[in-house]
């Protein structure tokens, strides 16, 4: 009959199934690999090392912490990911207390201080992210525009489309900012500032990175930056600058947290225990310009400039439970301009 | 017999194509089944191949009942109106392909194959693609995939419709000759009535789905069983007699004189077509041709007064 | 009277129930399950507020975001005008004049066809952006590239190609006898142009202008890259879904992109009814002269500025991959080639892997479908057919976004094996492989099959010796284009993908979001060179089988398809 087709079929279908055997060997199997969600720099080179040093594979989608959190809720109870790592500590809060975290606290994270670390175990903190401005220096001249100083310059009225910032209910980092303007200048005048700077924003980005790489390619002249992004544009020779603002910056924790059933927990577990080694402490400040929160950690030399920035630590519980509102708020006024 | 259609029925939608048809067919015979457009020819021939199920009667063949058998286990084979030739293939493996299913080696079928080819006037052109011969020649090539499998009747559908005039009689020919050599029985469709007399050991005339009459060419030609076998094959002209009946004679058959018995006409338009004349008479409202070899060239005039007379036995009666 | 259809005594409505029903069956519950299912679970969810039925996320699109239908719709506009002019043209000057050059216009053509869609917009970036090197460092302009402006621009110049190859396949069967009928009867050659030429043309061009239409209106990369705060339709549900993840909202949107892409639909099949897909009439070969002057030295302008303005994008594409930074330090350096091999090489396979599952399953499916569907005409096979037809025409986003609805609740380690991106990427692309299968099925002799029955063959003599080898055309084109769109495709399966399942071009629409330009660039150039490769080795293959003459048909089919 028509042998010959479905011979021909099931011949397709074995090899697309093989295929997808084929990767299906990207699967985790037993104990050997595990998936991530991340949004941090450096981590093709930190996870090398994690592989490494363990034998476990790790696979990662690269992803926004507020992207996580929403895909979270999403998802119905479904586990999505064996881990997560870097991102805003705001998103992981709040994925705390809705459910979705494994507590677990490592016995790697003994030393590190109680404020980075949440109380319920659900996550701990990895680093602090510390942001700065980008400045291109070139668009400055040309525009005949002064180097920014301070948080308040960024709303004047001279740097019209020269700002750029990502968008905070995406951006934890940028959120990070959001919240320390607000409690750096209260309510009113923070909000004002707010109000002040978005005129000066074309659009909000998605990315938390790309504000940075705008302002290094001269599309803007000023770009909101977590601290390690800047830091490779201006080793990769960009006509730019890092400026930390007056009145302090935001030094947002960088956490990492283990998602309720993860198919390995034992290799996750295993994940969180080497990040928060001293090792693994090591490899990431080497590789994700982010000081650690592991005091004996050795902190590299081209780390040390941080130390003099002058960086506001915001309270891991105030920033998740203002959280909603804030953003809400942001929503509203600002939302038109945003990718989103 | 050898081949026998028992009061074959086929019935396509509402149109009966086929309404009882029986026929024999001698072993070894060429019998064409001549007809015009729709008359059910080419509807018989596929029943007998297996490619259509009859919805009466039998199909009997050298003592089996083949009616119930699809093509690939009937022994017979087909010579198609487009050839049918796989486009894909060479030649040579067109015209073996049939001995696979007979389990012939590959070597013997591939020596078969170019012994086929010289048969049929086709040597040494095993190698070529189809698109790479002629008309005729891929006519051959059908024939030769045909005749390669022995099959006990040989079916052709309108094999020459394709080809042109010249071609077409010398292929003619070739298709006799090479079924007389093989002592084959075969069925040969046509509407082409000159076709079908010249190569055929009997013809059956077929109109509306039944066999109106069925003899040697002669017999059909000569003796019309009736006016449309009279009017299908050949030309005739239809005379009025003195006693109101009617006849059909054969241009060639009429006499033309200036005087004596006869039909009284007027020479109005001469044709020369080569070998014969034809000269237009017209009797009264009636047109009358009569055919006189060419070489007798300018015997009348335009406006000249004939007499038309024939033979009795040339005349058929009409019964209407 | 001659029977000209197959009437072996085992086709015509036997439906014997055995190994080929059951094929039929899967492969047609195939199409429902992994077509129309999606569908049905996208619109559901758009209409579903708390669990009860509800138009308000329309009516709040429509209400407060109707800027979005417009720009959608403004967008869509411009460049259909822009795309079909410029594909019209390139048409024109391939076949119906006599200058040079035409091979590489029509390598020009195939590039940007196989080119990732917003791959524009990141050498838009690269040469026009406020930086760029043609607008600041050559022109020293000052100017906003942002808007709606270099929208239109990059949208248009990308969807060029597809437009010429559909009006390319369209002027190629226009029998030349026409026309030169139109000059013997004393027309010239403006006239013939405009009342025989053109008019004759108007099914390939409109077609062409709804296809683009469709394509605009469902590409979100090239608004969100280079759009600025200019937003369409599109981008919105992108970032809806990815973003927030609120799903409904997104179903919503995507489907409000529906409703024109839907109406464009239902022409296209009343249009595309009649037209076969491969055309094998012989056409009288023509003049080649038969433009009016001016029209030709047009043609020729704006062709060669298209060439030249393409050359120069894919041009910087191909720097930016060895140039060390770009806008800064153009040393050469193999950095980011390097970078690709120690971090992305795992998607890249990936990418592959999938392209060729898609491609092969694509091949097969299509050619027994079109078995099965070309020979019935039940209501049945019908809507199998429709629904089969449905992917191609709707916009990539939402066919993502009623993927992820509707098999989300799988379990996350089947999702891990990419099979929802090789399903979405196969059910897109399937109705290419049936039509392709069933345009060369009805160009296959009857008879042929006969022949095999007449010669001692069963069924699986015929499909063996006759469908099979004849069918292998239609296998090729299906298996080259469904490899090409999934391996270049990014639209509908940004959203199916897992940690497990990073394909290279979801990884290049990271790297241009993030203005990396080294990484964007050489994975661009890779996935450009990859998709070229296997293009030009397999076309080569299937050019080889096919009878002369209908080479221009399988490069202008294989166009339109895309």
């Amino acid at each position: 009959m028509r042998k010959i087709m479905t011979l021909v079929v099931l011949v397709a279908l074995a090899v697309s199934v093989g295929t997808a055997a084929f990767a299906e060997a990207d699967k985790p199997l037993a104990g050997r690999s595990i998936s991530i969600f991340t949004a941090a720099t450096g981590k093709d080179e930190t996870f090398a090392e994690f592989t490494k040093d363990t034998g476990i594979e790790v696979h990662y989608l690269e992803i926004s912490s507020g992207e996580v959190l929403s895909r979270l809720r999403a998802s119905g109870g479904k586990n999505l990911a064996d881990a997560w790592f870097g991102g805003g500590v705001d998103s992981y809060i709040a994925a705390g207390e809705e459910g979705f975290l494994e507590p677990y606290r490592s016995p790697e994270a003994e030393l590190i201080p109680d404020e980075y670390k949440s109380p319920e175990g659900y996550w701990t903190g990895l680093s602090l992210v510390a942001v700065d401005l980008i400045v291109n220096t070139d668009v400055l001249k040309e525009k005949n525009l002064p180097l920014p100083k301070t948080w308040l310059d960024l709303g004047k009225p001279e740097y019209k489309d020269e700002l750029m910032m990502s968008n905070p209910t995406i951006s934890g980092t940028n959120y990070a900012v959001v919240f320390h303007l607000i409690r750096l200048f209260g309510e009113e005048a923070g909000w004002d500032l707010l109000r002040k700077m978005h005129e000066n924003i074309p659009f909000y980005t998605k990315r938390g990175a790309a504000p940075p790489n705008k302002a290094a390619m001269g599309e803007v002249a000023i770009g909101i930056d977590p601290y390690d992004v800047g830091v490779q544009l201006v080793a990769q020779g960009y006509p730019v600058v890092s400026v930390f603002p007056e009145e302090g910056v935001p030094g947002a924790i960088s956490p990492v947290a283990l998602m309720k059933g993860a198919k390995d927990m034992e290799a996750a577990k295993a994940f969180v225990d080497w990040c928060l080694s001293k090792r693994g402490q090591e490899v990431q400040m080497a590789y994700t310009a982010k000081v650690g929160t592991r005091p004996d950690a050795e902190v590299p030399e081209y780390l040390q400039g941080l130390k003099n920035a002058k960086i506001v630590v915001p309270d891991p519980v105030l920033i998740g439970e203002m959280r909603k509102g804030i953003l809400d708020r942001w929503q509203q006024e600002f939302g038109t301009k945003a990718e989103q | 017999m050898y081949l026998r259609l028992e009061r074959l029925d086929k019935k396509f939608e509402a149109t009966e194509a086929v309404r009882e048809l029986s026929l024999d067919i001698e072993r070894g015979e060429m019998l064409s089944l001549l007809g015009p457009s729709g008359c059910g020819k080419t509807t018989t021939l596929r029943m007998v191949g297996g490619f259509l199920r009859p919805d009466g009667g039998r199909i009997v063949l050298d003592g089996e009942d083949i009616t119930a058998l699809p093509p690939e286990r009937r022994p017979t084979a087909t010579v198609f109106q487009s050839y049918a030739l796989f486009p894909h293939m060479t030649v040579l493996r067109n015209v073996i392909y049939g001995l696979k299913f007979r389990k012939i080696p590959r070597e013997e079928a591939l020596s078969a194959g170019r012994a086929m080819l010289e048969k049929v006037g086709l040597p040494g052109a095993g190698g070529k693609t189809i698109d790479q011969l002629s008309g005729g020649e891929q006519q051959r090539v059908a024939l030769a995939r045909a005749l390669i499998v022995r099959p006990k009747v040989l079916l052709l559908d309108e094999p020459l419709s394709n080809l042109d005039a010249k071609l077409r009689v010398r292929m003619r020919g070739e298709i006799r000759r090479l079924q007389r050599e093989f002592g084959i029985t075969a069925l040969y469709v046509t509407h082409d009535q000159e076709e079908a007399l010249a190569l055929s050991d009997r013809v059956a005339v077929m109109e509306g789905g039944r066999i109106v009459q069925t003899g040697a060419p002669q017999e059909v030609y000569g003796a019309a069983a009736n006016g449309f076998v009279a009017d299908f094959i050949g030309r005739s002209n239809i005379l009025v007699l003195e006693d109101g009946s009617r006849v059909a004679v054969h241009p060639e058959d009429i006499r033309l004189s200036s005087g004596g018995e006869g039909i009284e006409g007027v020479v109005f338009d001469r044709q020369f077509k080569g070998a014969v004349v034809t000269w237009f008479v017209d009797t009264g409202g009636r047109t009358v041709e009569a055919d006189v070899p060419g070489r007798s060239g300018d015997a009348w005039r335009t406006g000249e007064r004939v007499r038309i007379s024939f033979e009795r036995e040339s005349a058929t009666i009409l019964r209407e | 009277m001659a029977l000209k259809q197959s009437s072996s005594a085992h086709s015509k409505g036997a439906f014997l129930p055995d190994a080929s029903s059951v094929l039929y069956a899967l492969l047609a519950g195939g199409v429902l399950v992994f077509i129309l299912w999606p569908t049905v679970a996208i619109l559901k969810e758009s209409v579903l507020v708390d669990g009860a039925f509800s138009l308000e996320r329309y009516r709040d699109l429509l209400t407060g975001n109707r800027t979005l239908l417009k720009n959608s719709l403004f967008i869509g506009w411009w460049t259909t005008v822009v795309a079909v002019s410029i594909g019209l043209c390139c048409a024109l000057y391939v076949t119906r004049t006599s200058f040079r050059g035409k091979r590489a216009v029509l390598g020009v053509l195939l590039l940007t066809l196989i080119a990732p869609p917003f791959v524009s917009s990141l050498s838009y970036i690269m040469l026009f952006g406020r930086r760029g090197l043609v607008t600041w460092r050559l022109l020293g302009l000052r100017w906003n590239p942002y808007g709606a402006h270099g929208i239109v621009l990059m949208e248009s110049v990308g969807l060029a190609a597809v437009a010429a190859f559909l009006i390319m396949a369209v002027l190629r069967g226009i029998d030349r006898s026409l026309e030169q009928a139109s000059f013997d009867l004393g027309a010239g050659r403006w006239e013939t142009l405009l009342r025989v030429t053109l008019p004759l043309a108007r099914l390939g061009i409109v077609t062409a202008a709804l296809i683009v239409f469709i394509r605009s209106l469902s590409d979100f990369g090239t608004p969100m890259f280079i759009g600025g705060n200019y937003n369409v339709l599109a981008t919105q549900a992108y970032m809806t879904a990815m973003g927030s993840f609120d799903l409904p909202k997104a179903a919503a949107i995507s489907t409000l992109l529906v409703v024109p892409a839907f109406f464009v639909f239902l022409v296209y099949r009343k249009l595309m009814a009649g037209a076969p897909l491969f055309s094998s009439k012989s056409v009288a070969s023509g003049e080649e002269r038969s433009l009016p002057g001016a029209v030709r030295w047009f043609v020729f302008a704006v062709v060669w500025s298209f060439v030249l303005f393409e050359a120069m994008k894919y041009g910087a594409i191909f720097c930016g991959a060895f140039v060390r930074t770009w806008g800064v330090d153009f040393s050469f350096t193999l950095h980011h080639l390097k970078t690709l091999q120690l971090t992305k090489l795992d998607s890249l396979l990936r990418s592959v892997r999938y392209a060729f599952a898609a491609a092969l399953i694509t091949g097969a499916m299509g050619v027994v479908l079109a078995r099965f569907l070309g020979r019935r005409a039940t209501l049945f096979s019908r809507a199998v057919d429709f629904i089969a037809d449905l992917p191609f025409i709707l916009p990539g986003p939402f066919f993502g976004i009623a993927y992820l609805l509707a098999f989300n609740r799988l379990p996350e380690a089947f999702l891990g094996t990419g099979f929802l991106i090789v399903a979405n990427c196969v059910y897109r692309q399937l109705s290419l492989g049936i039509k392709s299968g069933v345009s060369v099925l009805g160009q296959i002799n009857p008879e042929l099959e006969d022949a095999v029955r007449d010669q001692g063959g069963g069924s699986l003599a015929v499909l063996r010796d006759v469908i099979g080898p004849l069918l292998a055309p239609a296998f090729l084109v299906s298996f080259i284009n469904t490899f090409t769109f999934t391996m270049t495709t990014i639209g509908g399966i940004i959203f199916l993908i897992t940690p497990y399942t990073k394909v290279l071009t979801a990884e290049m629409f990271d790297a241009i979001q993030s203005g990396d330009i080294g990484a964007s660039s050489v994975m661009a150039s890779v996935i450009i060179l990859v998709a070229m490769t296997v293009n030009v080795t397999f076309s080569w293959l299937l050019l080889k089988r096919r009878t002369k003459g209908s080479e221009a048909e399988y490069v202008s089919s294989v166009g339109a398809a895309r």
